[in-house]
């Protein structure tokens, strides 16, 4: 008797705590289809529609102010735009949408997504608007995966050399050429270094990204997922050689000691960084804050021999719509809007490079002519390779995991570049190419 | 099932009680029963967080063997443990037997002690890493003033940086396993001192034969507690190395964190999970039996 009654009991728990659980995910879900897409149910014509949009947190003021014009010509569609902190981004977008949240539509990088094979190919959509995409230039292409344009960027972030021009001046060496060899380049940092212990001055800064060393290799056309790589042994050489003449900070101590390329140029100890165009509206934030005081430009990054000048790498971040909105059309002229002309001068009176460009966008960017930097239209001058191929798990795996690994090891000394290219070449293909190749390429 | 006859006490009694018990047992079932076994479903399966599950049979544990990064570590895993278990547990000993041995400011001791145990990891990163900084941090100015010329590289070491966050670990943990163990001195009879004394035992004598065995059980607690958090380690390595440099501190726990939310492949991250529940088991199950020969209760 005692005994079944406590199996009695223990199953109307098992039982209430299943329905406990049944019955939270079903509210979860109504609420969330509040958050996320809800629109009125009244088939009216002129229907208003309701989206809650993720963006980076970089992005966030951008968007909010572009709205402000996209409401004048669609009263209709009423937009909420969030963020969530950059590191956890797509783990928590993936992780909502993944439960059953509906945005319809999302801002982040495509090969972060595409996996997921819940965005929505734009081509039909692009192809019944008559959307000009010419505007979107080179960058149009490397965007195309497995035949589909899964998004449209709204900015593209190229790398640029920001120089300190007091530190050039105080030491009598003519400021960077825009049409520079990465040997030039070494030549230079090693002219303006100076100083040691607390008062040293570096030539230049090159963040601990596996970018700042590969992209030379990158600017003459190899890609990080090639079954060949040793155009990159010349790339790690080089850091090694610029770290052996003192003229940029060691990995190793750069690592340890967390140095940080906005915190570096602002505190006006190197006197050059190579770094992306977000990098203008940090350093303009600076000023305004009065952080910061001396003069400083950009010229475009130095590039391997027989490469054109303004060779950069660029990271398009684009805008998403999800297969399962039910309000796609909408969506649509929610990409259309803030990735093309009208949304793009909004970005770009914001200092950044944005996706699209023509000549209004270009006015937009480049101001009154009164800020800081002079040459802002090495920007748009530029031709880019993509960063790194745009397809899933490069990132992750390939870049910020061997690319950076191995790379750190050449810096400590454990392993010659040469070592460290075999090893990736091999990690490369076993790691990456054996779970993505076959099913994503760029085409 | 109330209505036939009238409660009797007992039963009434009982049902108060699971009542009681209702909202953390629902918790246990909703956080951790359920998606314990919701990930052994999904360690046979391949799924990115959307679409349908692809059973793979025992693909992600066979891929396992042959995974660099996983082998790699499994043993930084196992060499961390190691290091760290025994020379915690030892150096909490001492920390706890003389704070226990009747000293002035016994409190402020046992709070420095305990202090870092409860302090963020963030923080506690932060100021490590200074202190380890290798041509700045005051570690290698003072080697270097000793005569060293080529001092640890300690986080910017492959050779060194297991040892570094191992060191900081250890530090970390001391007063967690010194209070367990201030617990566990406090409950030893005085008179069994007390009679050795009598007998004209020494100190030395007195820890081996009285203090050692009698907190034998305390010491098997806290080797099972400190194997257990050893393998568990992930917010100190996430914050100090990020798993470098190169592989050399990529700890198991960081590269399940790694393959689930920053690759997305669940099913593989919830077969690496599995494997590390599998090895704490065994572990486990083989100190329970071992136990039986030396600890006294």
């Amino acid at each position: 008797m005692k005994r079944k009654l406590v199996t009695g009991m223990l199953f109307l728990l098992i039982v209430s705590a299943l329905i406990a659980c049944s019955s939270k995910s079903t509210t979860n879900e109504s609420n969330n289809q509040n958050a996320g897409s809800s629109s009125n149910t009244g088939e009216s014509t002129d229907k208003n529609v309701n989206f809650t949009i993720p963006v980076l947190p970089d992005d966030l003021p951008a968007f909010e102010a572009t709205y402000a014009e996209f409401q004048e010509e669609h009263p209709n569609i009423q937009i909420k735009f969030i963020s969530f902190p950059a590191n956890q981004y797509y783990e928590k977008l993936r992780t909502q949408l993944s439960g059953g949240v509906e945005y319809d539509l999302f801002g982040g990088i495509l090969d972060k997504m595409v996996d997921t094979g819940i965005i929505e190919p734009l081509n039909d959509y692009i192809k019944s608007n008559n959307t000009d995409v010419s505007g979107y230039g080179e960058l149009y292409k490397e965007m195309t995966i497995n035949g589909n344009i899964y998004g449209l960027p709204f900015r593209k972030s190229p790398w640029m050399l920001f120089y300190n021009k007091d530190i050039f001046d105080a030491a009598g060496v003519e400021y960077p050429s825009a049409d520079m060899t990465w040997d030039e380049f070494r030549a230079l940092a090693a002219k303006v270094t100076s100083g040691s212990g607390a008062d040293k001055t570096y030539g230049a800064f090159l963040h601990t990204w596996a970018q700042t060393w590969y992209m030379s290799a990158v600017q003459a056309g190899a890609t990080v997922i090639d079954k060949d790589l040793s155009p990159f042994v010349d790339a790690l050489q080089l850091r090694l050689d610029m770290e052996a003449d003192g003229s940029i900070m060691p990995w190793a101590e750069s690592k340890s000691t967390g140095a940080h390329y906005n915190a570096i140029f602002q505190s006006g100890t190197v006197a050059m960084s190579i770094i992306g165009d977000w990098h203008v509206a940090q350093l303009r934030k600076a000023e305004d804050e009065g952080k910061m005081s001396f003069k400083w430009d950009v010229v475009p990054i130095p590039h391997p021999k027989g490469v054109e000048s303004n060779t950069s790498l660029a990271t398009p971040v684009a805008l998403m719509i999800n297969k399962n909105s039910k309000h796609k059309e909408e969506a649509y002229k929610v990409v259309e809007f803030f990735t093309g002309s009208k949304g793009a001068q909004v970005f770009a009176s914001k200092g950044f490079v944005t996706g699209y460009t023509d000549d209004a966008v270009k006015q937009a960017f480049y101001g009154d002519g009164s800020r800081q930097p002079e040459h802002l239209n090495y920007f748009y001058e530029t031709s880019e390779y993509a960063e790194y191929p745009m397809l899933p798990g490069v990132k992750t795996i390939v870049v910020d995991g061997i690319f950076l690994q191995e790379g750190e090891l050449v810096f400590i000394g454990d392993k010659t570049p040469q070592e460290a290219v075999a090893a990736m070449e091999e990690r490369v293909q076993k790691e990456w190419a054996s779970i993505y190749e076959e099913q994503f390429s760029i085409k | 099932m109330f209505g036939k006859k009238p409660l009797t006490m007992t039963q009434r009694n009982r049902i108060n009680g699971y009542m009681f018990l209702l909202p953390n047992i629902l918790g246990f079932l909703a956080f951790i029963l359920i998606p314990v076994f919701f990930s052994f479903g999904m360690s046979f399966v391949e799924w990115n967080g959307f679409g349908a599950f692809k059973f793979i049979g025992f693909d992600n544990y066979t891929k396992l063997l042959q995974d660099d990064n996983f082998i790699i570590s499994f043993r930084n895993s196992i060499i961390f443990m190691l290091i760290t278990v025994p020379i915690t547990l030892f150096l909490a000993l001492i920390v706890s037997v003389w704070l226990n041995s009747g000293i002035k400011w016994l409190k402020l001791f046992r709070t420095a002690v305990f202090l870092p145990y409860v302090t963020s990891t963030i923080a506690v990163a932060v100021v490590w890493q200074l202190i380890f900084n290798p041509t700045k941090g005051p570690v290698n100015t003072i080697l270097m003033n000793l005569g060293m010329d080529n001092p640890p590289g300690w986080f910017a070491s492959t050779s060194w940086a297991l040892i570094a966050v191992s060191i900081v670990y250890i530090w970390n943990h001391i007063g967690y396993y010194m209070v367990l163990y201030l617990a566990g001195l406090q409950g030893i009879p005085d008179h069994l001192y007390e009679a050795a004394d009598l007998d004209g035992a020494g100190i030395i004598h007195k820890f081996f034969h009285i203090t050692l065995p009698s907190l034998s059980p305390v010491i098997f607690f806290t080797v099972i507690m400190g194997v257990i958090n050893s393998f568990k380690v992930f917010d100190m390595i996430y914050v100090l190395t990020q798993g470098g440099p190169g592989r050399s501190t990529q700890v198991l726990v960081y590269t399940i964190y790694n393959t689930a939310f920053k690759q997305f492949d669940f099913g593989y991250a919830s077969a690496m999970a599995y494997v590390l529940f599998l090895v704490i088991l065994v572990i486990t199950f083989i100190q329970f039996r071992a136990q039986k020969k030396w600890v006294n209760y």
